[in-house]
């Protein structure tokens, strides 16, 4: 490499960028123990009645919400996640760029799903 | 087969060999006057060993209780057994206190006061009212990793002035230009085996003691007066190399420090029946007296029967009735170094020290603006253009025959500051430079490729055991003719085997062995200086005790010793005054008085 | 892409093995890492024996006399040889820290010593840190103000003073920083600990009027945030030094001066 050892490290410079991502991961890793709980039990809840009893169970409007909030805050937190271990493990950039888009593109993808199942069952 | 060495040269106003305090004191002062300056180091700056300082820097800010630049003026003439220069010392004292504020203002992390202001601890020798009041607390200090917070501080400072490193670079010899003035430096580096050429206006050495030169001393491996051996080989003397200051608290067995900080903070030296011995020696400053003075009370103990341990060969620093917050704020590294070396709790148990070679008072002569000066004619201080020398590499003089703790931190800022704005003052950024004589390079790439190819039967180190060991047993505290008459015998034994020895390694690349061969052949030159200096300085004085002629004699040892020592091994000496006159009238001349702690 | 295994020319063969000391009863089986860049051969691991009742008790004692009397070649730094100047940062049992401070007592077995990882190896144990003295020069590490200079020193309570314990102590051996898998992976990006320890040292003086300043320049998703908290730095920093709380410590003022 020709580039001076100052230029190596002092790259692009300072992305002025990170302290929202950091503190959402963490926020939402906070959130979502509540979140993921709440819904484990009322998934046990919903599970006793059989297809119908579910449906109905879940189809309740603050059960619903309840979910809903769950599945877009746990796939934010898988994203920020990913989009760490991305980070820290590729280092090309056309993979990088690539893999972060379909990270991101693959939890909001699941996130509406699960949200549009949701509504289909109000 | 020189052919073969791939040369680069380079052109600056100045050029800094060493970056320990006084190197970067003086890159940072000569790249604050506008002057391209390079710093060549043969280890990254913070590596250097002003890191391992550890009490403090003296300066009479006056932070704990009265003090006077002057006190401190005559406790430094004292200390040096009035073998310091007095011009020079009055300089240091009173720059003292501006340079300290100076260090503070770019960052250094001095321990602090309840008001607020930088600490000061007493140290040895450190004395109000000329000697009379009591010791003074005039050591400034950053708990006890002083050197580590200057030095660093002072690599900071030369981030910020971008001044020009080339680090991991060991500097061969001196290129010196027909006339006797010096026009250069040859270095070799290590990171890939190349030759570099540096053409100056000035080069300032601030390469560091010789420490080395002993078996057992405080200095790290890379003590060993690169510097001096320079200048030796460029035919310039070195003066009172005679004079080696023996730290009185090394550990036992490791040789590593343990600050007169210890003492200043309380701590207290024992005997084998736990006696403060040292109220017999000095009876007003105990513990604190100068460092030659409890060097030679230590010895004294041991000898007479009352060291401790198993041999009866050390003595014993208490700390045990010192508060252990005390030890953790003030002290905190000295607990971990004896824990670590000495497998000692300094709450509970005494720490083994013992003597231990710590500091040469000897060096390049200069004057206190950083010129080096040398004997020409009958005059004494005449100038050797374009080279200058700062720090322990230096000999100014202003620690005379025994330098006072604290005061050698000092010296580093003040004569590295000195130094680089005399180069401010006296050079035009950028002139244009003669080229170098043609031969210039010559004599150090010789002495390269000889040592690289060595293909005798002696192992440098074995060499360099045997001079240490000479060293240690032939000029240590006390001396006598007989000792040094056989410790000349013996280095020159040694220097005749120079000629046969052998090296495994001939790469350039990090060829450590190779280094290791120059820096050996680098003290050798130094050890010569101090043993045929001691043995021809018959008084006692300072650092320097002869048992054969125990007081001092300022009727015929007034005086410096200058000494030159050839590539055969062959010593010349000649003596200068000593200066016993004052920089301004601010002050009047210490004349010489018995020296009693 | 993360490299998982070394590539092959640099995959570490079984070296020379020198003979055991005469009449030694008690010695120790040092296994170091030899590389020489003047070769093209591979990487080695050399065998030596040293008898512990004549040598000192660091590591860096044995070294010395593996260099003094078995093998002059072996190359690595020293200086101080208190545990002051860092020269001698090397990965001893597996773990980063100083040869000097090191007891050889202290490892089980056969000791074995290499160069401080993931950094390119200039010979032997000899890492080249230019890359993270480069990193510590970007941090703009001095004092920096705006108000007027006092004349004499700048007040600073003893409880200011404090705050710098434990930071001002580094010694830039880059022992927490080449123990960081984080900065294995971005080491040409992330800061370090060691680095990002001594930008907190002027974040958390006093004097300095630039916080916000040394804030703006660390606020990146690689400079600073590649920190997962692994705390490989603290554990192995052989000051006792806490680099991770002094990154978490900055990370703390990123969050304050947005509430």
């Amino acid at each position: 490499m020709s580039r001076s050892f100052e230029s190596q490290v002092r790259g692009l410079g300072t992305a002025h960028e990170g302290l929202h991502h950091w503190t959402a991961q963490r926020l939402t890793a906070l959130a979502n123990l509540p979140l993921i709980t709440v819904s484990l039990l009322l998934l046990c809840q919903a599970s006793k009645g059989g297809y119908e009893g579910a449906a109905s169970f879940i189809g309740q409007p603050l059960v619903a919400a309840w979910f809903g909030l769950t599945l877009i805050v746990a796939f934010y937190h898988a994203a920020l996640g990913l989009q760490v271990v991305i980070e820290d493990y590729v280092s090309a950039k056309g993979s990088k760029i690539a893999l972060l888009f379909l990270v991101r593109f693959l939890a909001a993808l699941c996130a509406v799903a699960g949200l549009a199942s949701l509504i289909s069952l109000l | 087969m020189i052919q073969a060495y791939n040369i680069i040269d380079h052109t600056f106003d100045v050029v800094v060999v060493g970056a320990g305090g006084s190197g970067l004191r003086a890159t940072v002062a000569c790249v604050e006057s506008g002057l391209s300056t390079a710093c060549i180091s043969k280890v990254f700056p913070t590596r250097s060993h002003t890191v391992a300082a550890q009490g403090g820097i003296a300066s009479s800010l006056g932070n704990m209780g009265p003090d006077d630049w002057r006190w401190h003026m005559y406790d430094t003439v004292k200390g040096s057994d009035w073998l310091g220069d007095q011009d020079a010392i009055e300089y240091m004292v009173r720059e003292a206190v501006p340079s300290i504020i100076e260090l503070e203002h770019y960052g250094v992390p001095f321990s602090r006061t309840e008001d607020g202001k930088i600490y000061q601890r007493p140290f040895g020798g450190m004395t109000t009212e000329f000697g009379k009041g009591p010791a003074a607390q005039r050591t400034c200090a950053a708990a006890d990793s002083t050197g580590h917070a200057i030095l660093h501080t002072l690599y900071q400072q030369s981030l910020k002035h971008k001044a020009q490193f080339f680090v991991e670079y060991f500097a061969l010899d001196l290129i010196m230009d027909e006339e006797g003035a010096c026009r250069g430096v040859v270095a070799w580096n290590l990171a890939d085996g190349t030759i570099h050429r540096f053409r100056a206006q000035r080069v300032i050495l601030a390469t560091g003691g010789y420490g080395r030169a002993y078996f057992s001393c405080t200095a790290a491996h890379t003590c060993t007066g690169d510097g001096n051996a320079m200048t030796l080989r460029a035919g310039l003397p070195t003066q009172d190399m005679e004079f080696v200051q023996f730290h009185p608290t090394g550990i036992y067995g490791a040789g590593v420090l343990i600050t007169e900080g210890v003492r200043g903070e309380g701590g207290i030296l024992r005997n084998n029946s736990g006696e403060r011995f040292m109220e017999r020696y000095a009876p007003t400053y105990k513990d604190l007296a100068s460092r030659d003075e409890v060097s030679r009370s230590m010895t004294m103990e041991i000898r007479e029967g009352r060291g401790v341990g198993e041999k009866g060969d050390h003595i014993h620093l208490d700390l045990t009735h010192l508060d252990p917050n005390v030890i953790n704020k003030r002290l905190p590294g000295i607990a971990k170094h004896a824990k670590v070396f000495a497998g000692v709790d300094v709450t509970k148990q005494p720490i083994p020290v013992i003597p231990t070679c710590h500091y040469n008072m000897g060096g390049v002569q200069t004057n206190f603006h950083g010129e080096v000066v040398t004997m020409k004619g009958d005059d004494p201080h005449s100038p050797v253009p374009g080279l200058m020398a700062v720090g322990e590499a230096a000999c100014v003089s202003v620690h005379g025959a025994n330098r006072l703790g604290s005061n050698s931190l000092l010296d580093l800022v003040v004569f590295g500051r000195a130094a680089g704005l005399r180069c401010g003052a006296e050079l035009v950024a950028g002139a244009t430079q003669p080229e170098l004589p043609a031969t210039g390079n010559d004599r150090a790439l010789e002495r390269l490729d000889r040592t690289r190819h060595a293909k005798g039967s002696i192992a440098p180190a074995a060499l360099r055991d045997e001079m240490q060991r000479t060293m240690q047993d032939c000029a240590a505290v006390f001396r006598t003719g007989e000792s040094l008459e056989e410790g000349v015998q013996r280095l020159d034994a040694m220097w005749e085997k120079k000629s046969d020895i052998g090296l495994a390694d001939r790469s350039l690349v990090w060829n450590s062995e190779l280094m290791e061969a120059l820096e050996f052949d680098n003290l050798s030159y130094q050890a010569v200086a101090t043993m045929k200096g001691a043995r021809n300085r018959t008084e006692s004085r300072g650092a320097h005790s002869r048992e054969d002629h125990v007081s001092r004699d300022d009727q015929n040892w007034l005086k410096h010793s200058l000494i030159w020592v050839n590539d055969e091994g062959k010593a010349k000496i000649d003596y200068r005054p000593v200066k016993l006159e004052t920089m301004t009238d601010d002050v009047e001349v210490f004349p010489p008085q018995k020296r009693v702690y | 892409m993360v490299e998982f295994s070394l590539p092959r020319n640099s995959q570490v063969v079984k070296g020379k093995e020198h003979l055991k000391p005469k009449d030694a009863k008690r010695t120790k089986t040092f296994k170091i890492y030899r590389w020489d860049p003047d070769k093209s051969a591979n990487p080695r691991l050399d065998t030596y024996h040293v008898d512990l009742d004549k040598c000192g008790p660091m590591v860096l004692d044995a070294l010395q006399k593996i260099k003094t009397e078995q093998d002059t070649t072996l190359t690595y730094r020293r200086s101080c040889r208190e545990g002051v100047c860092g020269s001698c940062a090397m990965n001893i049992d597996g773990r980063n820290t100083l040869a000097c401070t090191k007891p050889i007592e202290d490892i089980r077995g056969d000791v074995k010593i290499y160069p401080l990882p993931h950094m390119p190896v200039v010979k032997d144990l000899v890492p080249d840190l230019n890359v993270p003295y480069a990193q510590y020069a970007m941090i703009e590490p001095w004092m920096k103000t705006e108000s007027r200079m006092p004349e004499r020193e700048r007040p600073q309570t003893p409880e200011e003073r404090e705050q710098l314990d434990g930071l001002w102590e580094c010694i830039l051996c880059f022992c927490c920083q080449t123990s960081c898998p984080s900065y294995w992976w971005n080491g040409d990006r992330y800061l370090g600990p060691a680095v990002l320890l001594q930008a907190y040292r002027w974040i958390a003086d006093s004097r300095d009027e630039a916080t916000g300043e040394r804030l703006d320049a660390l606020e990146d998703p690689f400079r600073l945030y590649r920190c997962h908290t692994i705390m490989s730095c603290t554990k192995t920093c052989p000051k006792g030094l806490n680099p991770a709380l002094a990154i978490a410590e900055i990370k703390k003022k990123m969050v304050e001066r947005t509430i």
